[in-house]
């Protein structure tokens, strides 16, 4: 079949919906009312309350931190320091994604939009590549000078090498989880379930959006 | 926020002037009857909330493809619909009982299951293609440049093309 018999078929097509489409008027005034009554909105109703909630944990730490510090080792306090601006560094990726939340607008064109929703969806790895840097202070919330003065050998046998074991896993993944990786199978075990699912589709529909503007 | 109500007579004449597009979208983009109903009332309301927004330096027609394709496109890639139904059992386009001839039938299923194999960005191409529009206008609304409209389109061509004479 030829280019002009294809054009053809779709206009014959066309000609015929002419004739048997009618719209729903009912349908459309109940749908102004209905619509913006039912807008879950789900993916803004949860980064609200993970900004929400990051908040909230936030604060509880400083005030712990504020309070409890000069009973703490400097260890410690500054193992939750690092976990407090880890958590403040992810709520306010959180409160950046509900921006760009609201700077999507369905007129643009499509490529442009496409790709802003599904950047959205897949940063929610980079959040997690995030949290990931925090992974050493597991490793130095519990030394002390006791252990550094009285047991050198265990502190500098044991306890550095797992800190450095810790740090370099921390930022391996920091650096390896992100939409480049989605198809190693290390990423598709960590990854498993329903729940990341969307997320990886967006992170695959990413990289088909950047080859369609390519080729 | 829209303030212009979505019964006023200007936007139903858009939907009106629209529907067999905004019809055809859907069912380009959804295979279960049900989705396609959710899709349409979808693309109207999203329409009549750009409404009141609509840059007139665009076409209208560029507008309302970029809203529609943009709509059907998450739709698609969603798993579970955002917003239920308004009413189940009615249509927001109602469609007659077609009776198309036993050729034009059968060569429009071919083409129909042709777009839906395709990936949704080329889906959109194509949909422009058998509309008819200019590889400047298939340019502004899916966001690539004229040239790469016309390797795309040219390509999509040849796919269908091998299509239709394997089914001869």
């Amino acid at each position: 079949m030829e280019n002009i018999e294809i054009i053809n078929l779709w206009k014959q097509y066309d000609e015929k919906l002419e004739k048997t489409l009618s719209l729903n008027q009912r349908i459309i005034a109940e749908l102004q009312q209905q619509k913006a009554k039912n807008a879950l909105k789900p993916a803004r109703n949860y980064k609200y309350i993970a900004v929400f909630v990051g908040i909230a944990y936030a604060a509880l730490i400083t005030y712990f931190l504020y309070h409890l510090s000069p009973y703490g080792s400097i260890f410690i306090n500054i193992s939750v320091a690092i976990h407090l601006i880890v958590t403040l560094v992810a709520t306010g990726m959180y409160v950046n994604q509900l921006m760009l939340i609201n700077q999507i607008d369905t007129s643009e064109n499509v490529v442009q939009m496409q790709h802003k929703m599904a950047k959205l969806k897949s940063s929610t790895l980079k959040v997690i590549g995030v949290c990931f840097l925090q992974f050493p202070i597991f490793a130095t919330w519990n030394i002390n000078f006791e252990l550094i003065n009285d047991r050198p050998l265990a502190f500098w046998l044991i306890q550095v090498p797992v800190v450095i074991l810790f740090t370099y896993i921390g930022v391996w993944f920091y650096r390896n989880i992100n939409i480049n990786n989605i198809d190693k199978r290390w990423f598709r075990m960590m990854f498993w379930g329903s729940e990341w699912k969307s997320i990886l589709q967006s992170g695959k529909f990413l990289k088909e959006i950047e080859n369609f503007e390519k080729s | 926020m829209q303030t212009t109500p979505i019964t006023s007579p200007d936007f139903l004449t858009l939907i009106e002037a629209n529907k067999r597009i905004i019809f055809k979208i859907c069912n380009s983009y959804c295979r279960n009857a049900d989705d396609r109903e959710d899709l349409a009332q979808e693309i109207i309301y999203q329409l009549w909330k750009s409404w009141s927004s609509f840059n007139s330096t665009y076409k209208l027609s560029t507008w309302m493809y970029r809203i529609a394709l943009n709509v059907a496109i998450s739709f698609y890639r969603k798993e579970q619909k955002a917003t239920p139904t308004v009413l189940m059992g009615d249509h927001v386009i109602e469609i007659a009982d077609v009776n198309l001839e036993e050729g034009l039938e059968t060569n429009l299923n071919v083409l129909q299951q042709f777009i839906n194999e395709l990936n949704p960005l080329d889906r959109a191409l194509m949909i422009l293609y058998l509309e008819e529009k200019s590889h400047k206008e298939m340019a502004e609304i899916i966001g690539i440049t004229s040239t790469n409209v016309a390797t795309k389109i040219s390509r999509i061509k040849e796919q269908l093309k091998q299509k239709f004479s394997n089914k001869n």
